[in-house]
């Protein structure tokens, strides 16, 4: 099985963008990735893409291709939530690595139809109809378990909120990159939406897109020498393992997930220099980190109050501002994680750089439930 | 003048008592090989992967796993009042029921491990002008 490296990525802004429709959008992505790779469209051999609620016919990966270029190569579509961006990752790892080809790319995109609560389509129609299939609710659920279980506050989350902007505000394609001084006050006292979460705990679901190109390792060598490869150490996905709290926390699929990635990755939660980890909502972050173990359980309040998850602390979570500033744009969140990891593994994350990051980790979760783990190093 | 029967948002989720003593029952499954309790019935054990499940009623008392208060209105076909507390129950037999919303009580007043009971609640009227009933829980 052959190495495999990240070559080059690119986004298009997250943001709101009426005026431009979804092959705008991941045009522009794939454009600027195969720019920063050196390479051409004429040279991937295959495409895998990622759109949630995006209408398209016949499919987001076709609507993207038609606006760069018809070279007949294979387009697989990947619908998995929140996980769509990893899991076309993870099929261009198997592909890549199985000697199938040598340079692919992998596009995320979305442009959020409407405002306000989506209803997921799949669920019952009696939760429909009593109002608990509203999109986000299940991280209430989580929090108040959490604040329940390790007795901590929402204090915590309109923390996390405060960091999350602060690290957005250096974020050039953030959406909410305006509100670098958020205050706890501000974050506790916006809207309530469902306790305990509050309108600035939760992310904003907009338009956005995410792009990069996968190559086998030798091949990078040899026909793109002077670029900075980033190695793929593992790319892993699950579903929800049978447990009688499935969907609600603990999850016990995250840390089932990157028990596998740190085995593949050979390393542990501890050579993590910097983390893109779910913060669909502000206590989200929390849950993840730890069943990432990049903590102890219960044990994230302690590592927000030592600034150990800020850029220039000890674990930087999020450094782009997360799914929170950054924003939630559903099929293109995974890959915009993965292009934060390579830019700091790279050294090329600006004011956000995280002072020598050679190992990183992107963990995504999704309606699925799903979640995907991949671990980044130089 | 004919009596319109009440009939359930949703078949097989629950029994709609015939008389006005007779409580309630949630159906779920249980599994004859491991014995984990599913909620709605399946038709395989998702603990087993086998097709050995029989169908069953539920515990009617429980407690609150988890819950939220809802402070925005969902979008149609919801219809209700704002806010409204939901989540789910744990039974003794081990299932989580869900998702459900809670009445009898202000939103703000349910708590984890509150000792909750099921019961049914109008939701609204389908065009014929049957009542639809709608599972709930309320404190015990």
């Amino acid at each position: 099985m052959r190495e495999v490296v990240v070559l080059g990525v690119g986004m298009h802004e997250f943001g709101r963008f009426r005026d431009k429709t979804p092959s705008d959008l991941g045009r522009v992505a794939v454009t600027r990735a195969l720019s920063d790779a050196g390479v051409g469209w004429g040279d991937i051999q295959a495409l895998y893409a990622a759109g949630f609620q995006t209408p398209a016919m016949p499919s987001i990966g076709h609507l993207v291709v038609s606006g760069v270029g018809l070279s007949g190569i294979p387009v697989v579509n990947c619908e998995n939530a929140c996980g769509g961006g990893l899991t076309a990752l993870s099929l261009a790892y198997q592909a890549i690595a199985g000697g199938f080809y040598d340079t692919v790319l992998c596009v995320g995109v979305e442009q959020q139809p409407k405002r306000g609560f989506l209803t997921f389509t799949r669920m019952p129609d009696w939760w429909i109809k009593t109002g608990v299939a509203i999109s986000g609710i299940i991280y209430a659920w989580d929090a108040q378990r959490y604040m329940n279980e390790y007795e901590v506050t929402s204090d915590l989350f309109a923390k996390i909120s405060v960091k999350s902007h602060k690290h957005a505000s250096l974020t050039p394609y953030a959406h909410y990159r305006h509100q670098g001084n958020l205050t706890v006050a501000e974050v506790l006292n916006s809207d309530m939406v469902f306790d305990p979460l509050t309108l600035l705990m939760l992310s904003p679901i907009n338009d956005g897109a995410s792009a990069a190109i996968v190559c086998a390792r030798e091949v990078a060598t040899k026909k793109y020498p002077d670029k900075k490869p980033v190695t793929v150490a593992s790319v892993v996905l699950r579903s929800a393992h049978y447990d009688r709290h499935t969907l609600l926390f603990p999850h016990g699929m995250v840390s089932r997930a990157a028990k596998e990635a740190y085995e593949k990755a050979g390393i542990g939660p501890e050579d993590i220099d910097v983390a893109e980890v779910q913060d669909a909502c502000a206590s989200g972050e929390a849950i993840s980190a730890e069943e990432l173990g990049l903590c102890q359980p219960g044990e994230y309040k302690r590592l927000m109050d030592e600034g150990a998850t800020q850029i220039g602390g000890r674990i930087p979570i999020n450094t782009d501002g997360g799914y929170l500033s950054r924003g939630c744009a559903i099929g293109a969140i995974g890959l915009a994680g993965m292009a934060e990891i390579v830019w700091q593994l790279r050294g090329e994350a600006g004011p956000r750089q995280v002072a020598g990051a050679k190992v990183g980790l992107v963990e995504t979760e999704g309606d699925g439930p799903v979640c995907s783990v991949a671990i980044l190093k130089t | 003048m004919v009596q319109k029967p009440p009939v359930p948002i949703e078949e097989g989720l629950f029994t709609v008592p015939s008389a006005p003593a007779e409580k309630p029952r949630l159906i779920g499954s249980k599994c004859r090989d491991c014995g984990e309790v599913f909620f709605p019935k399946t038709v395989m054990c998702r603990k087993c992967f086998t097709e050995t499940t029989d169908a069953v009623f539920l515990s009617t008392r429980g407690k609150v796993y988890t819950y939220t208060v809802v402070r925005r209105p969902p979008p149609p076909p919801w219809q209700g009042v704002i806010p409204f507390a939901a989540g789910y129950v744990a039974l003794p037999e081990g299932v989580l029921v869900g998702r459900v919303v809670f009445t009898g009580c202000e939103p703000e007043a349910i708590h984890i491990d509150m000792d909750v009971e099921f019961v049914l609640e109008k939701w609204g009227e389908d065009e014929a002008g049957h009542d639809i009933l709608a599972p709930r829980f309320r404190p015990v």
